[in-house]
């Protein structure tokens, strides 16, 4: 597949900078309802970006069509779309330097999915969505699965060359309870990079049953009542949209910037950097380079080698995320934070795996130490304001918490809070770290990436609207 | 140049052989677009995307697989892996692929849409233009970012059942969000436009309307929290009529939102409220004279007087429910990480009934009507992440982001601050009150065509707590 990128690299001899993906994806997804196979596909497809950079502007042309003459015309468009921005130019695209490298990155894999039969995938699908009705209680199970297997190449004018295999499983297990007066539902999600062995150590079963029970006994928990400034409890489950939400999307460079204004929006931070903003529980980090979770990856998309980001550090903040475009108008080193979807898309800048730090203390006594609140678990949807200035995110479930004790379940629970009061706010930190699983919408044309954001169990102060 | 037709009826044959039935979904997606920050093109990029998805139906299994590589050998293991796939997923009850019937062309495809995908200077001066005229309409514009997106698609569907749909299609789609700056303070104008025809597109009617909102939203104050009578205008409107009428989906109903689960026939709006589907006049992404599926396209009254009338269906969901399908079946895009998202035509998702080319009826009452018939209340121009929280009770909230301006004793009295709405949106529709006309308006992420300025009579509104 190289050969495809020296071709392209060597055909725009002309243009300042050039670099080149190619990307092949096997997919494979089902989903099973009810112990019936809803959905069982699977698609392949292969293809090529260039991106190009001539007198200080960008062109990009990604292809299905690989052939000499589809690559040739597809680098002819990019470098068309180059010439008619530079006239107009107001900066040139200057990229900050990044080490060139040339390196194949193949993660590890115990369980693999590509070595498997479909029957046998069906299979176990079968068996996962079986045991989330071992309890009688539940009405409806939904088994969500999805193996991602691409392989893609990366090379530059600049002389880099990169391949990275990328195996992606993703499982999602919903079930359905219907107590007094409503449905409830209760999911489980599991990604990462490696094999069925990110699904709970390859067996899910035992998380499977024990969802089955838990959305019974929500179903016919009281719907949470309203809490004004009330001491909440995040779990880590909670935690893995949280940090996605209010820490790693403010600290985006390109929103920094105001690039993404138009759409997706701001950051209330910006232009704060080296100020304190929460108390020192607050530590956010963005690491792609732990190993089998679902942000993963050793190079970003335009090849700079990963490392670990200290996003915010004791309540201070520290670093953003950034392109090799933005690192240079940041004047600091590009750190790696380039990703597209696939071959079709111009990379942009995304989370990896953005996550809390953790703390001293053991899950159970944050809740020990609580006389009156609420412990959020699992997260359900956001909205979030467009500067992650004002935030509601809803959980899956919650438990009324008084004198250190979880008194009463509850459902329908949504919590809200403004950042930097929230921030300040917090108090507890546990050290029960987990990474979650997640997929990040951004950019037009949207992108849809996977990242494995997460956290430990958490206390501050927020607002729960109930009702 | 790759034949279209002549690679779907390859596929078509090859498929014969190992299959009852089978289906072809071929599509060529080309698209361009030209993005806009800090008062500049940051961004020009094109994607040109060619594949097929292949349905079989064997033994009573149905199986899909699909594929970029159109070469003979790339169509085989397709089929094959399709085939695959229908030996383990079994029905469960009679399915046939939809038979041809006839439709009135419906107008899809512009040329001049389509040139300018290779016309850069012309596409790069009205991206100039639109943020030109934002920064020439005040002084007080500090910064200007956008999108301008063209996009062509072509489909071929075949079918053994001798379906045999050839559809091109066009559209624009543009925005551009304003911000005016006095002092610290910094308040955001948007407006966003799309259709098929780029006769339609006014870089500087849009840039003007943007940098309007953005500066008549300086000097805001603060709301209290409390029960506001709101005034949405279609662009804020839309994002209770999609949300609810997201709900109406069958695989929506199923397995995340049960919301309008056994409602069939209920009253869950007010008597204002009628939303249909007309996907062979509004909207742009799915707007066709044939769905995914080759069904003609047809208009489906959803909610009629606040009564939720039908869902949507595609051949699968319509046949298993036992019900007349509406041909409304849509190769969705994937939400998925690995998928595919822009508007394109998706030829990797197999079709799935989907609630779009929202249009609402015309009302009786102007905004203006509107404004002097409220007491205590807010316009609102746009509306952010505007989300059902809880998918069974209905627990809704938005950012109302821009435009936002307060009311009182029928005056419009300056500007407020960007607030939540936090209600039950089954309440937000029975509230609705009065309904004006509608207007053409849709956007890239979102399935609306023509959309009103509401009025709804109670809804809860939280300002931000400092």
């Amino acid at each position: 597949m190289f050969d495809y990128c020296e071709k392209v690299i060597d055909y725009l001899k002309g243009a300042d900078y050039v670099d080149v993906r190619v990307e092949s994806y096997d997919n494979t997804s089902i989903t099973v309802i009810d112990e019936n196979i809803q959905r069982c596909i699977t698609y392949h497809k292969k293809g090529a970006s260039i991106r190009l950079i001539k007198d200080g502007a960008w062109g990009f042309q990604s292809v299905t069509d690989l052939t000499q003459k589809g690559l040739e015309k597809a680098a002819d468009i990019a470098l068309s779309m180059a010439k008619a921005e530079s006239t107009r130019l107001k900066e040139p695209v200057k990229l900050a330097p990044s080490k060139v490298c040339e390196d194949t990155v193949i993660p590890e894999v115990k369980i693999d999915f590509r070595d498997m039969a479909l029957e046998d995938k069906i299979k176990l699908n079968l068996d996962w969505n079986r045991a989330m009705k071992s309890d009688p209680r539940v009405k409806r199970a939904i088994t969500q699965y999805t193996t991602i297997d691409a392989d893609k190449y990366f090379a530059s004018s600049e002389g880099a060359k990169i391949r990275y295999k990328r195996p992606t499983p993703y499982l999602r297990l919903t079930a359905f309870a219907r107590g007094k007066t409503t449905i409830q539902s209760y999911s489980e999600n599991f990604g990462g990079t490696g094999g069925h062995e990110i699904f709970a150590g390859g067996n899910p079963i035992p998380v499977a049953e024990n969802l089955g029970q838990t959305v019974a006994e929500v179903a016919d928990a009281r719907p949470a009542p309203p809490m004004r400034d009330t001491h909440v409890i995040f779990d880590p489950n909670f935690m893995s949209l949280l940090s996605h939400e209010i820490v790693g999307h403010p600290s985006e460079g390109d929103r920094i910037l105001g690039r993404e204004a138009a759409w997706a929006g701001t950051a209330w931070w910006k232009g704060m950097e080296g100020q304190k903003v929460g108390s020192d529980y607050l530590t956010v980090y963005d690491d792609p380079t732990v190993p089998g979770t679902y942000g993963y990856y050793l190079y970003d998309d335009e090849g700079v080698p990963a490392r670990r980001k200290v996003l915010v550090e004791k309540g201070v903040i520290k670093e953003r995320m950034h392109s090799r475009e933005t690192a240079a108008m940041f004047n600091v080193e590009p750190n790696s934070g380039m990703r597209a979807n696939t071959y079709e898309y111009f990379p942009i800048i995304r989370m990896s795996n953005s996550f809390w730090g953790t703390g001293d203390w053991k899950s159970e006594e944050v809740i020990e130490d609580t006389k009156e609140g609420v412990l959020l678990t699992g997260s359900r949807s956001p909205s979030i304001d467009d500067a992650r200035y004002q935030w509601a995110i809803s959980a899956q479930a919650g438990w009324l918490i008084k004198n250190g004790e979880r008194v009463e379940r509850l459902k329908n629970c949504v919590v809200t809070a403004t950042s930097p009061v929230f921030f300040n706010s917090l108090d507890a930190l546990a050290k029960d770290m987990k990474f979650g699983t997640s997929s990040c919408g951004k950019g037009d044309p949207m992108q849809i990436a996977a990242v494995g954001n997460g956290g430990p169990t958490m206390r501050g102060v927020a607002t729960i609207v109930g009702g | 140049m790759i034949d279209i037709h002549e690679r779907s009826e390859k596929a078509l044959s090859l498929s014969k052989s190992y299959s009852d039935k089978a289906e072809i979904f071929t599509a060529i997606n080309d698209l361009l677009n030209i993005r806009i920050a800090n008062n500049r093109i940051i961004e020009s990029k094109a994607i040109a995307d060619t594949g097929i998805g292949i349905r079989l139906i064997k033994n009573e299994g149905l199986g899909f697989s699909s594929t970029t590589d159109l070469t003979d050998r790339g169509l085989r293991k397709a089929i094959n892996d399709a085939a695959t796939m229908a030996k383990y997923r079994k029905i469960g009850f009679k399915y046939d692929f939809p038979y041809p019937k006839k439709a009135k062309p419906a107008n899809t495809y512009d040329k001049k849409t389509a040139d300018l995908l290779t016309d850069l200077d012309t596409l790069t001066e009205q991206a100039h233009t639109m943020m030109n005229t934002s920064m020439e309409t005040s002084t007080k514009i500090a910064e200007n970012s956008g999108i301008i997106n063209i996009l062509k698609t072509e489909k071929q569907i075949l079918s053994t059942n001798e379906i045999d749909v050839f559809e091109k299609t066009t559209g624009w789609s543009a925005f551009l969000t304003s911000t005016a700056q006095e002092g610290q303070e910094q308040r955001e104008g948007m407006v966003t436009g799309s259709t098929i025809k780029i006769k339609d597109f006014d870089p500087e009617k849009i840039g003007r309307e943007s940098a309007d909102m953005a500066v008549k939203s300086l000097g805001g104050k603060k709301i209290e929290e409390k029960d506001y009578e709101l005034i949405l205008l279609p662009s804020a409107a839309q994002c209770i009529v999609t949300e609810l009428s997201g709900c109406t989906n069958p695989p929506t109903m199923e397995n995340s939102t049960p919301l309008l689960q056994d409602r069939l026939g209920e009253q869950v709006g007010s008597e204002k409220l009628t939303v249909r589907m007309n996907p062979r006049r509004s909207g742009f992404a799915l707007t066709g004279t044939y769905d995914d599926e080759g069904v003609p396209a047809q208009e489906l009254t959803l909610f009629k007087r606040g009564v939720f009338m039908a869902s949507p269906y595609d051949s699968w969901f319509a046949q298993r429910n036992e019900v007349e399908g509406t041909g409304h079946g849509y190769r969705a895009m994937s939400m998925f990480a690995g998928g595919t998202v822009y508007h394109g035509k998706m030829y990797h998702s197999e079709p799935t009934p989907r609630a779009a080319c929202l249009e609402m009826d015309e009302g009786n009452e102007s905004v203006e009507e509107m404004i002097s018939s409220t007491k205590n209340g807010i316009i609102v121009g746009v509306v952010w992440y505007s989300r059902i929280m809880l998918p069974t009770r209905g627990d809704y909230m938005a950012i109302m982001r821009m435009g936002t301006m307060k009311v009182e004793n029928g005056e419009i009295t300056g500007a407020v601050q960007k607030f939540r709405l936090v209600d039950n949106i089954l309440d937000l529709a029975r509230n609705i009150e009065m309904v004006g006309t509608p207007e053409a308006l849709s956007h890239w992420h979102m399935p609306y065509g023509r959309m009103a300025p509401i009025k709804i009579s109670k809804a809860r509104c939280m300002p931000y707590h400092e």
